[in-house]
């Protein structure tokens, strides 16, 4: 943001004047941001800064729900979610979700970004592939029908008796998943139920790479090539680096997805799965607020979830940093 | 590997030139060829669930079953179309009501706002803009209960109205950080050189800022677009399917005890249409603009 006058230094007298004005307050410049910026701060202020504080507020008391008694219980939710092994369960889930979708996913479309971006001749000009808008199409189609709609889908692929896996699969001579319930046997569910996030998103990123990668001047992979570093070698030590802030971008979208994944849970598997193997929090906070009418108890939930969230972006944020990422979100 | 021959290429360039030129040649067309085979797996497993979605919506009532997803229709009809439009249309008609305006006002205060934060230095903006970026990162069920009190409280109708300011509302903080960092790349001298001409503040942004806007609109709008279409959570709460978006009918049409499968595939395809449009049109400048240091976080 300073660049610009750190540019017109020589001429000292601009910088002065520039920060000069800077200092004054006019009427004009205080009615604008009163109106323009002060509005909606307060409406935000109100609508999702004052309602987290209430959620805090009640996650202390054991309020129904449904009437306005709500006694004062302290932190006695919170101890109970701790040793309520279903709850705990639910975090452990929602903490598989953190630490391997969004790994998963980025992987694969990072492969698949530097497939389509850089995959091409080894020689002369570094180019891209044929039927590029095609491509897009069909990775963003994943992304832009509801989620509602994917796991109904899915739901479909993954049916016993007659879906399209284990169709497949026994096609293929492995008779051993004749039936199998992909959904429906503790071991599988959280993988299967996973596939089905990685679908929705790997398309999604991969675009979002592809043009993060073509964004890199094609003389730094010239360089590379001369310099005689292999494809794999220059993804490692070329792509990557240089866009590593969008790679964090893309892991903290998908964590705090991963964290949520509502949506996608009940409709795969409504009542969180087999031994509750694929119950994550937020669905949890759900019955428990709704189908059991413990809103003291739920808002304890979600300020936990809350609390892992912003815990999860300030270390994957914190990591960048540390590994020598040149920018946060601010810049 | 690559590494070989670039260096066979160095050294041994007149007495080899033509055996590695043929064995470089081959070896470009198997990688090629392992690079589409790896894309059209990629394609087919995507299109695959469209498919079933598409054929399904075709099929009559008893051809619609599971257990014959894969296979093309017995007979191809549109009974399932008709049933999905007459269900879902009086939904669409609100969810178009909500999410243009939503769309468009949030972005427009988003702009507003990033300029302000980018450009003019102000007491507080350090904490204006923490409390923007918790508002990105608080998982919104932790907060949906209270919600759900203040918006009764406040006699807001359920249905639409909750829905558009709560939709704007929870818009700004992305698109404040998008229009923030669009803006911190325009050259501060633009606007000093507005001020200079005697411009005001509002004059500055709406002579010299706003035209040069457009990248950041587009990112933020089909970002805002999709997002509100496509949303479950709020409609959920603040909706039912007498008054709320197309997904709460659709929900409703596909999540029934007896579900209609011609008609919750063909419902699916016609909720997907509209954000499938946006994005086949502006998908090239999103891509763009979005990677042009607007999502840097």
């Amino acid at each position: 943001m300073t660049q610009a006058t750190n540019e017109v230094q020589p001429g000292g007298g601009v910088v002065a004047t520039v920060r000069r004005r800077r200092k004054k307050l006019t009427f004009d410049k205080v009615s604008f941001m009163a109106v323009f910026l002060g509005l909606p701060l307060v409406i935000y202020l109100v609508f999702v800064i004052s309602p987290f504080a209430q959620a805090v507020y009640y996650s202390m008391t054991s309020w129904s729900g449904f009437d306005n008694n709500m006694p004062f219980v302290g932190f006695g939710n919170y101890v109970k979610l701790f040793n309520d092994d279903i709850f705990m369960i639910s975090v452990r889930n929602s903490v598989i979700l953190v630490v391997f979708l969004p790994v998963i996913t980025i992987v694969l479309s990072l492969v698949l970004a530097t497939l389509v971006t850089i995959g091409g001749s080894s020689r002369g000009q570094i180019k891209g592939l044929k039927g590029a808008g095609f491509y897009r199409i069909v990775s963003f189609f994943p992304y832009v029908i509801p989620a509602v709609v994917i796991g109904i889908i899915w739901a479909q692929i993954y049916t016993p008796s007659n879906g399209l896996l284990n169709g497949i699969l026994t096609g293929i001579g492995l008779d051993g998943f004749k039936d199998y319930p992909w959904l429906g046997d503790a071991r599988t569910a959280m993988v299967a139920s996973m596939v089905v996030m990685v679908w929705g998103f790997v398309g999604f990123y991969m675009i979002l790479f592809i043009a993060a990668i073509k964004g890199i001047p094609a003389e730094t992979f010239e360089a590379a090539r001369i310099d005689g570093a292999g494809r794999f070698r220059t993804a490692l030590s070329i792509t990557i680096p240089l866009i590593r802030d969008n790679i964090q971008t893309a892991y903290v979208y998908m964590g705090i997805l991963a964290l949520d994944a509502f949506v996608y849970m009940s409709v795969l598997n409504s009542t969180g799965g087999p031994e509750n193997s694929t119950l994550v929090m937020s669905q949890k906070l759900f019955t428990t607020a709704f189908s059991k009418s413990q809103f003291g108890l739920a808002c304890a939930m979600g300020v936990v979830l809350a609390v892992i969230t912003l815990g999860f972006s300030a270390l994957v944020f914190l990591v960048n940093r540390i590994t020598g990422g040149s920018q946060d979100v601010g810049e | 590997m690559s590494t070989a021959t670039v260096n066979n290429k160095n050294r041994l360039r007149s007495a080899q030139d033509m055996k590695s030129d043929a064995k470089r040649n081959n070896k470009r067309r198997i990688n090629r060829t392992l690079k589409y085979a790896l894309l059209i797996f990629f394609v087919i497993i995507v299109l695959l669930p469209a498919y079933v979605l598409f054929i399904t919506s075709f099929k009559g009532t008893a051809d619609a079953d599971p257990s014959r997803a894969w296979y093309l229709p017995q007979t191809w009809e549109t009974g399932g179309w008709a049933k999905a439009w007459t269900t879902l249309a009086p939904s669409l008609g609100r969810t178009v009501i909500l999410v243009v305006p939503s769309a468009l006002i949030s972005a427009f205060l988003g702009s507003i706002n990033g300029y302000v934060l980018a450009k003019w230095r102000f007491p507080g903006a350090n904490i204006v803009f923490t409390l923007i970026l918790f508002g990105m990162f608080i998982p919104y069920q932790a907060v949906m209960i209270p919600l759900t009190q203040l918006v009764s409280d406040l006699g807001v109708p359920q249905g639409i109205p909750s829905l558009l300011l709560l939709h704007i509302v929870y818009g700004l903080p992305i698109c404040t950080l998008i229009f923030r960092n669009y803006y911190a790349t325009v050259p501060d001298e633009l606007i000093e050189a507005a001020r200079m001409d005697g411009a005001g503040i509002l004059r500055t942004y709406g002579s010299v800022i706003f035209p040069i806007s457009a990248p950041g609109f587009v990112v933020v709008l089909i970002w805002q677009f999709t997002s509100a279409w496509n949303d479950y959570l709020f409609a959920a709460f603040f909706s039912s399917g007498r008054n709320g978006p197309v997904t709460i009918a659709l929900s409703f049409l596909a999540g029934g005890q007896l579900t209609d499968y011609a008609a919750s595939m063909a419902g699916a395809l016609i909720a997907s249409v509209p954000t499938l449009i946006v994005y086949i049109l502006l998908g090239k400048y999103f891509v763009g603009g979005l990677m042009s240091g607007s999502v840097k976080g």
